[in-house]
């Protein structure tokens, strides 16, 4: 079906005639011959119950009988199961804001020239859809359709009961066909038992302030981007928070990813997962990146992990660095490169900000380590971009639990200049 | 550095006037010399203007809690290439000048994000407009960006002033300032600043005077109200009132500022005025804008006269955008005026450029709008009323445009707030249930 649209109008028009004419075939699946499900959670709320699952690009094909993902659709499959005694509202934007409807999802995919196969497809996309109002004792089935996320989808149902409750229930599921850098890691591997450092408060301000400035090459003698930035949290918790907040996860580098990367350079669009150069902390390349995207390839946010030895209060201590890309500039030995934000606090408070508004920090606090570089005489990173800092980074302990502004401790260790 | 460009055209002017028999080949070369001169040096200038706050201060809104004020005024496109000297309009940047007086005891932090979560940084900015082989004036550049930035906290007893850059929006600019103490208190401040030099669909429309007392309808209880917008006819007309448009299936309750604001604050974008004048900002502003987010909507008609309002709602790309048009309506309900509007969905159709369709299942759109002012914190109650009338798949109505369309007949109602309603007390009048029209009927 793919091919159909690569093919000149005319030689098009003539096999849509034959298609027409002779065998015309659109064969979705029906949804159960799919075993999309097997990966579905389900959770519930009170007497409110939902199971949720994310087909796959190949597996959204089977079932709409059309490439959804090539057209940006990703559908979601809901079961909303209200035992309530009052009936409730189901809110498809709190799955996406921007969704599409069902019949706005099967135009993205028609075929030219085929308009009956076209009529049938909207009924396909429509009657596989979701409802809006789901009565007491009611169950419905049916699909949302949002736009892709690769990774891991997270999504939140917000559900609206006559009863005046609310029931939000948030959900994390790993959609196949992406390979994210951190899966590879093993996270328990890394460090064997009497590595692990578990720390007080005092011993954890004294071991981060005495960690190195900044990140290193392979070598280890040359200095990167400075480690601004320390994240205390579950491995869970931290991954849910940056994609709550709406992070990206990054690919591993592999030759798919570079393809994917060169034709994103190349022809300005928006590849989100994009593989991301390693930096060394640990003798090793970061753990985790994350990625924030703005409008293009060259406007995101970048952040690199690295789970160190030290616990505090049994919980894992990441220590990272985010940098702004804001261009692209030449360089001799790379070709090209992102330039940095030469304001690395610019970009460590934007993540604070980040986090703060999703509602994702339990505790704050500030310490040196950096060391300072003044605008006049700002230092280096590994291809040359300059930059200045006031010399802290910033300790955030996350949760997936979503906690209040006021609620947020901060302790008072540094207190960051004005600027 | 202009000047002496300047007089150095001057000076091969004037040698050319006065001297008729310089060789061509050489006046050609001379000319590509100062052409080649002024490409690497002439562009490459940065010479910001004067910053007269005092005008941002007295036409700026200032809002207060008695202890934290905040004034904040939108740089229209002219004022913001006579002071930084740049298009930033061009590149999609829009500068919010802030004034912050902090008569509090504890130092407050201004966190960016709020006002625009994709705000730009201010070396960002810098950087977008660098200059070729121009190091000198892009260091001026990043120091003058980052210099006349708002910044992060303003100390007690303090009043700091800057710029935030923010997203190019046209129409009503709406943000929130929300200052953080060390307290955790946080203060937010709601701003609605209209752009200047953007003239929407509603502006010239004179609210008074469009029905005299005797033609306006006043209901109080809840049963003949139902009737009179159940009465109300189905469907919006062309401009002779011969061919019936797009349904007529959304009703407002609420002020007019109530509902603007909600609209604002989610996104819903004031299109331009139909038929603006040719100095109008959407003329220049289309290159710049990529999508058209502020396109005039087509006329439809009710009350003998075309939408009095109209706006649109561009969710991520310029082919999915949500349409909205509403008229004052002659009724009052306990007070309250009445809107009565159309909702749709354009929906692109694929292999055609250009080419749009209202999503012909319209309660789509009726449901977005529900949702919509939900999460808007804007909404008292809903309810649906009869007076569409259905239309099934298999045999849709047809608008003047062309567009097919099924609907379960409905209209939607919604009781608007000017204060946030929480999203868990918002009331179901249970008139009409709405349903998802089977496929095959």
């Amino acid at each position: 079906m793919r091919i159909i649209s690569r093919i000149p109008r005319l030689i098009r028009a003539g096999i849509c005639i034959l298609i027409l004419t002779g065998c015309a075939s659109y064969k979705p699946y029906a949804v159960d011959e799919v075993p999309f499900r097997v990966r579905s959670q389900t959770k519930s709320e009170g007497n409110v119950r939902v199971t949720a699952a994310v087909p796959s690009a190949k597996e959204s094909r089977k079932i709409f009988g059309v490439h959804t993902y090539r057209r940006g659709v990703q559908p979601i499959w809901l079961e909303i199961e209200n035992n309530d005694e009052e009936p409730i509202w189901f809110l498809p934007m709190g799955l996406d804001p921007d969704y599409f409807t069902a019949i706005e999802a099967a135009y993205r995919n028609h075929f030219t020239y085929l308009t009956p196969i076209n009529g049938e497809m909207n009924r396909q996309f429509y009657q596989k859809s979701q409802v809006i109002y789901i009565e007491p004792g009611g169950k419905n089935t049916g699909f949302v359709f949002t736009h892709v996320d690769k990774g891991t989808k997270e999504f939140s149902v917000d559900l609206m009961g006559e009863d005046h409750q609310i029931r939000t229930l948030t959900f994390f599921i790993n959609v196949p066909g992406l390979r994210v850098d951190h899966q590879n890691v093993d996270f328990e591997a890394l460090y064997s038992e009497d590595e692990i450092v578990s720390l007080d408060e005092e011993g954890l301000r004294k071991t981060l302030e005495n960690l190195a400035c900044c990140t290193t090459d392979k070598g280890g003698s040359a200095h990167g981007d400075p480690m601004n930035i320390v994240i205390i949290g579950d491995d869970e918790d931290v991954f849910h928070t940056f994609i709550r907040v709406g992070w990206d996860e990054t690919e591993a580098i592999y030759a798919g990813s570079a393809l994917k990367t060169i034709g994103s350079f190349l022809f300005g669009g928006r590849y989100r997962y994009s593989p991301v150069s390693g930096l060394y902390v640990f003798g090793r390349t970061q753990d985790v990146a994350f990625q924030r995207v703005r409008e293009t390839i060259h406007e995101r946010n970048h952040l690199r992990l690295w789970l160190s030895p030290w616990r505090f209060e049994n919980k894992p201590v990441w220590v990272g660095q985010i940098s702004r890309d804001i261009g692209v500039r030449f360089t001799w030995k790379t070709i090209t490169t992102h330039k940095i934000d030469p304001d690395v606090d610019e970009t460590r408070d934007f993540l604070i900000q980040d986090l703060l508004y999703a509602q994702g920090v339990g505790k704050i606090a500030f310490l040196k380590g950096v060391g300072t570089a003044p605008i006049s005489a700002p230092r280096k990173n590994l291809t040359g971009d300059p930059y200045f800092t006031d010399g802290l980074r910033v300790v955030l302990w996350v949760s997936s639990d979503p906690s209040g502004f006021e609620k947020m401790e901060v302790l008072e260790w540094e207190i960051p200049p004005e600027r | 550095m202009r000047p002496t460009i300047l007089s150095v055209q001057t000076e091969l002017s004037t040698r050319v006037a006065g001297k008729f028999r310089v060789h061509p080949a050489r006046l050609l070369l001379s000319w590509i010399l100062a052409v080649c001169f002024l490409i690497l040096h002439g562009c490459a200038t940065f010479k910001p203007g004067p910053i007269d706050e005092t005008i941002f201060r007295n036409r700026g809104q200032s809002k207060s809690d008695g202890v934290v004020k905040v004034t904040a005024a939108v740089l229209s496109r002219e004022e913001t290439g006579g002071i930084f000297d740049l298009d930033l309009y061009k590149k999609g940047i829009q500068p919010v000048w802030l004034e912050i007086e902090n008569n509090d005891d504890r130092r407050v932090w201004v966190p960016s994000f709020g006002i625009d979560p994709d705000y730009f940084a201010p070396f960002e900015v810098a950087y977008m407009h660098h200059f070729f082989f121009s190091k000198r004036t892009n260091a001026q550049m990043d120091r003058y960006f980052h210099e006349k930035t708002m910044v992060s906290y303003v100390p007690p007893g303090n009043v700091r002033s800057g710029f935030v850059f923010t997203n190019l929006d046209l129409g009503t600019k709406g943000f929130n300032v929300d200052l953080m103490g060390r307290d955790r208190e946080i203060r937010t401040f709601t701003f609605f600043i209209p752009v200047p030099g953007f003239k929407v669909s509603h502006q010239d429309v004179d609210w008074e005077g469009l029905y005299s007392k005797d033609e306006i309808v006043s209901y109080d209880d809840m049963e003949s109200f139902r009737t009179a917008l159940e009465e109300l006819p189905c469907c919006s007309t062309d401009h002779e009132s011969n061919k019936e448009g797009d349904p007529l299936n959304l009703v407002i309750i609420g002020s007019g500022k109530a509902l603007h604001q909600a609209l604002i604050r989610r996104g819903w974008d004031e299109t331009e005025r139909l038929n603006a004048d040719s100095a109008s900002m959407m003329k220049t502003s289309a290159a710049f804008t990529k999508q058209d987010r502020y396109a005039s909507l087509i006329p439809y008609y009710l009350y003998g006269r075309l939408q009095d309002a109209a706006f649109s709602k561009t969710r991520q790309k310029a082919d999915e955008r949500n349409h909205l048009r509403l008229w004052f309506s002659p009724m009052r309900f306990a007070g309250k005026p009445v809107w009565v509007g159309q909702i749709s969905r354009d929906i692109k159709v694929r292999f055609l450029p250009d080419t749009y369709q209202i999503e012909p299942l319209v309660d789509e759109a009726r449901t977005y709008m529900l949702h919509d002012i939900w999460y808007a914190q804007g909404l008292i109650k809903f309810g649906y009323v009869k007076g569409v009338g259905a239309a099934s798949m298999s045999e849709p109505r047809q608008t003047f445009n062309n567009d097919l369309y099924f609907t379960d007949g409905y209209r939607l109602v919604l009781w608007m707030s000017s204060r946030p309603v929480s999203f868990s007390k918002v009331e179901n009048l249970n008139w009409e249930r709405p349903y998802k029209p089977t496929a095959d009927n």
